[in-house]
């Protein structure tokens, strides 16, 4: 016998296969010869020991109940008929027969406005739970489908492509508390509709969940297990049909617990009965179940509209707004949105030009957010479409890199430090404030720099269950904000991290905590100061 | 009184070799109640789709409704008779231009660089070769992985390409010429150490005699658990297979050299004699010639009908491989023409291998890759664990159920994903017209669209409780009454729905 490949390191990636292609328990179980208990023996468990130290320990306890929700539109979104510069002619001139007339845009500001099919979405951002970050992409836009999904979903530039993707190294690195990594029966990440996988493969292992459709998910919250393995025909084909169920059953391993998050909760608003939709309304039941996951996927299909784009970005909008609408109403029923991040995103957008009743690939697109912890509003300058600021191609320049958004989320959401971010990002990317750390710019406040520091009374005060808290900076300076309790203990750390000059707000949620008098405390370079506020329940 | 056999390389991976075929050897064997006589269609077994579907994917790497139906003007026998005649006739795949780029001396890296590009090249005009000529590469592809060559660093492409034709050459042939043919190979003198069996060595290199019985004719023990041979007898058979040599420069080539054969009387298998590299396998061939045929045959019907193998069919099929002077086309055309191949039993019981799957997800749906998909495919072909050149060992993947783990059944959702998205490009699928063909008449009917697919797809007959909601799921939310295959939203609907049926654990099975 000549040598199994993958014995020796300079194999590289056939080294990895080689831990899931020879290990002899792996072997016999992948077999079937275990057959009771094989879903202990599978490989690839999703989760596994870390060594992690009191730092991360510090941090994952802070952060715990901290959620995030991504929608994948795949296809490639367009962008510029989402939100709309329904004041720019450039846009009007550039898409004669497609673009949204002034008069069916529903406008958020002086310039900027969104397409009619996300009236639904109009109470969120009356709730102020709903921002959009413009013009987001990155250096060398590629134009392929799964090429620029892969920069996307792995976080690399585009030349040079990484194999794992940038949730995964989250979640399947040292960043996690142990403890919640050794809840072994809590998926860390729930991921419905298969096609991205890669978004959650860590250096070591697949750290989600995936299920192949919303039925697959479905059939676990009513049976327990995906796929029946009884009563199949005792012939060939039934014993192999009998291997390939007992596989899939047998890969969920968290069956368990998703159900019993699933009967645990209940919907508490309607949603419509279609993909997304229904995707979405699982998600919110295993969020309020108290499932324990920190990440959820889905994704919507058939944005790469170049043809016939009027009528079927139409639908897919109104598709994606109500589905967003009945989430977030649903979660806010249950008093779940302060935990809950929402973000859409996309492998590019689309070219400014129209072509025929369509669009071609594009580059930058916007990024919607939705939840009560994001600052609302609009990020970023409005898009640019006069010629001299599109590329050669007639496609926007980005003014923000995805991989800022990233970096935001897992500072001011999941709570890493710079240096860890920066390790599963690649390196340092500059933050965007719509997590509560800076004020947007296009919100009609003027970001006029103050003088002094300056550490505002709460408002509202008394509160139930949240609050805002505002404070200015006269320089750039490392913040941070805490809340005690009138023991003197440390409730929750708000804020830890480097911040521009100029106003600032956090939102404070208090929803877990009992009625009574807490402290908050900014510490600023020098400055350092404390006020109360009053929860009543 | 026999030795023990191979004590020495008694490694992990013989093991596990021999402990998977134990595992094979204990599936139990299905299809009783049908024979090697040829197969007359009828009420219980209909030449409808599914058998012509069945028989295409058998004898390829998927089946395309246009292809479907074609077989259905025929009968059984002529479309058996149309696939093999459609895999003998073509020719070669043309040699690439690189084809006697021999290495330099001393060796630089910069040819080892494009090593790398044209072993990439070649993979991937491999895969295309599947799709072209379906038979002749799944049987090309059977002995691929029966005379095993793995990586090795030595084997560069332009010898990659001479391996595979010698067994392109030899797929439907004579299987004792494809015997002499093999051995004295580039590609395998180098992998299996047959390059250093010289009488100027301490003592002859076992490595290629060995696996030559244990692997390529008759395994170690007979039916009955007798062994085959002894120590001894792989001793001398590595004599008489000595002398060969392969040279790299100035041109690519096997050489002969008598001074490196061990000249000397041989036993092996109770012979003595001074025999030589033909003589021996000529030999072995006469002494253990049901051996030989019976591993062959249990090999042939494990890759064409089942692993769990029906012994007396196996008997049969190796008493025609005799009778033939273990001709192989014989044998491959009473299989497939059998009732036996057509019984519903083994309709849709095969495990894809990553190869099967990916090649059928672009032939199902009439997809011709274009070069962005196939720079993906080979990253593909290693998530999924078969990387054509780099078989685990000597002994072959052993497939089966190993494919499948909870990692490669998500890829391969993904990458069945990713093989359908809508683009512009040059792989689009037209869905519409597919839907048609598939569905006729019922295309406007959603609840018989939905079944008609799910048929061409799935192998296998899904329980009726789990078919119950594919019309609601081909129908994504719209009323029953307003579809219509002219719809805008169709293309969109029946695309969500083949995406739905290819992440079924039983797209996995054909």
């Amino acid at each position: 016998m000549d040598r199994i490949k993958g014995t020796s390191l300079k194999d590289g990636i056939h080294h990895d296969h080689h831990h899931d292609l020879c290990s002899r328990r792996d072997f016999l179980s992948r077999l079937g010869l275990f057959a009771t208990g094989s879903a202990l023996m599978l490989s690839s468990t999703p989760v596994h020991a870390l060594q992690s130290s009191s730092l991360f320990r510090k941090l994952a306890q802070l952060e715990t109940d901290k959620i995030l929700v991504l929608i994948q539109l795949n296809g490639g979104n367009d962008g510029l008929n989402t939100f709309i510069p329904y004041e720019n002619d450039h846009y009007y001139n550039a898409r004669p027969s497609i673009a949204i007339r002034k008069n069916d845009v529903i406008g958020l500001s002086d310039t900027m406005g969104m397409h009619p099919a996300l009236e639904p979405l109009r109470s969120i951002w009356d709730d102020g739970s709903m921002g959009i970050i413009q013009n987001v992409g990155y250096p060398d836009p590629i134009l392929s489908h799964f090429t620029s999904s892969d920069v996307w979903l792995t976080s690399s530039d585009s030349d040079n492509i990484k194999p794992s993707g940038w949730l995964g190294r989250y979640l399947d690195g040292d960043y996690i508390e142990q403890e919640l990594m050794n809840q072994s029966n809590v998926p860390l990440a729930v991921n419905i509709g298969g096609s991205s996988s890669l978004l959650f493969k860590g250096p070591d292992n697949n750290t989600a969940i995936t299920f192949s459709s919303v039925g697959a998910l479905d059939r676990i919250t009513q049976q327990g297990q995906v796929y029946s393995t009884s009563n199949l025909p005792d012939t060939a084909f039934g014993n192999e049909m009998r291997f390939v169920r007992e596989q899939i059953n047998n890969s969920f391993q968290y069956a368990e617990s998703i159900k019993e998050a699933y009967d645990k909760s209940s919907n508490q608003v309607d949603y419509e009965s279609r993909n997304i939709s229904m995707s979405l309304q699982v998600v919110a039941r295993l969020i309020k179940g108290g499932l324990g996951s920190k990440i959820y996927m889905v994704s919507l299909d058939g944005f790469d509209t170049h043809t016939d784009q009027p009528s079927s970005h139409q639908n897919l909008l109104q598709l994606l707004s109500n589905g967003i609408r009945s989430f977030y109403d649903d979660l806010k029923a249950g008093g779940n949105t302060s935990e809950v991040l929402t973000m859409t995103f996309s492998e590019f957008g689309r070219r400014v030009e129209q072509n025929g009743q369509g669009t071609d690939h594009g580059t930058a697109a916007p990024i919607m957010l939705f939840g009560d912890g994001i600052t609302p509003g609009f990020f970023g300058n409005d898009p640019k479409l006069d010629r001299d600021n599109l590329d050669e191609n007639g496609n926007l320049v980005y003014e923000y890199d995805f991989r800022s958004v990233y970096t935001t989320i897992l500072t001011d959401w999941f709570g890493l430090s710079e240096q860890e971010t920066a390790e599963v990002i690649g390196r340092e990317y500059q933050k965007i404030g719509f997590l509560g750390s800076e004020i947007p710019t296009s919100n009609g406040t003027d970001p006029s720099i103050p003088g002094t520091f300056k550490l505002e009374q709460n408002y509202p005060n008394p509160f139930n269950p949240t609050t805002t808290i505002s404070f200015s900076l006269p320089a750039s300076t490392r913040v941070k904000l805490e809340v005690f309790d009138i023991q003197g203990r440390r409730i929750n750390v708000l804020l830890n991290s480097e911040l521009s000059a100029g106003s600032h707000r956090v939102r404070f949620d208090a929803s877990r905590l009992a009625s009574g008098v807490y402290l908050y405390k900014l510490d600023a370079g020098q400055f350092s100061e404390s006020k109360t506020m009053t929860l009543i329940k | 009184m026999v030795e023990h056999i191979a004590e020495d390389k008694l490694t992990i991976e013989r093991e596990e070799h021999l402990h998977f075929q134990a595992y094979l050897d204990s599936i139990s064997a299905k299809g009783q109640n049908t024979t090697l006589s040829p197969y007359q269609p009828g009420t219980a077994m209909p030449w409808n789709r599914q058998r012509a579907t069945h028989l295409l994917r058998r004898t390829g790497y998927g089946a395309h409704i246009d292809r479907v139906d074609e077989m259905l003007q025929l009968t059984p026998s002529q479309a058996v008779d149309l696939i093999i005649q459609e895999s003998i006739n073509p020719p070669l795949p043309p040699a690439p231009s690189w084809i006697d780029e021999t290495p330099p001396y001393p060796f630089d890296g910069s040819y080892s660089q494009a090593n790398n590009a044209r072993s990439a090249e070649f993979k991937i005009s491999w895969t295309d070769e599947m799709r072209k000529v379906p038979l002749r590469e799944r049987l090309a592809f059977f002995w691929r992985n029966h005379f095993v060559v793995g990586s090795n660093n030595d084997i560069f492409a332009p010898l990659w390409y001479r391996y595979m034709n010698v067994i392109r050459t030899h797929t439907f042939g004579n299987f004792k010429e494809f015997c002499k043919a093999i051995g004295i190979d580039h590609a395998m003198l180098i992998y299996l150490d047959g390059q250093h069996n010289s009488r100027y060595n301490d003592k002859p290199q076992e490595n290629y005699a060995r696996e030559f019985l244990e692997l390529f004719t008759m395994g170690i023990k007979n039916k009955n658990g007798d062994l085959n041979y002894s120590q001894a007898d792989i001793t001398n058979l590595a004599k008489a297979f000595s002398g060969y040599s392969v040279r790299l420069r100035p041109e690519f080539e096997v050489v002969y050299s008598q001074d490196r054969f061990y000249d000397e009387d041989k036993t092996i298998l109770g012979r003595t004699g001074n025999f030589n590299y033909e003589q021996a396998i000529d030999l072995i061939f006469e002494e253990r010639t049901e051996e030989i045929a019976y591993h062959i045959c249990k090999k042939i019907y494990r890759y064409f009908v089942y692993e769990g193998v029906n012994e007396s069919i196996v008997d049969e099929l190796a008493t025609i491989f005799i009778n033939s002077n273990f001709e192989i086309l014989p044998v491959i055309t009473t299989l497939l023409k059998s009732e036996h191949f057509f019984d519903p039993e083994f309709i849709g019981c095969k495990i894809k291998s990553p190869l099967e799957f990916l090649n059928t997800l672009y032939v199902e749906t009439g997809v011709e890759p274009d070069d962005s998909l196939k720079d993906n495919q080979r990253m593909w072909l290693l998530d999924l664990e078969q990387d054509p050149f780099d078989v685990p060992n000597v002994a072959g993947w052993p497939g089966y159920r190993l494919w499948l783990s909870n990692t490669t059944i998500t890829e391969r959702w993904s990458i069945s994903e990713r093989t359908f998205t809508h683009v512009s490009g040059s792989y689009e699928v037209d869905v519409i017209d597919l839907a048609k063909k598939v569905a006729g008449e019922d295309v406007n009917d959603p609840a018989l669209l939905a079944r008609h697919l799910a048929e061409y797809f799935i192998p296998v007959q899904l329980p009726e409780d789990e078919t119950a909601d594919h019309k609601t799921l081909l129908l994504d939310g719209d009323p029953e009454y307003l579809w219509s295959i002219d719809r805008s939203n169709a293309d969109g609907n029946i695309r969500n729905f083949i995406k739905y049926l290819r992440k079924l654990p039983e797209y996995n099975l054909f």
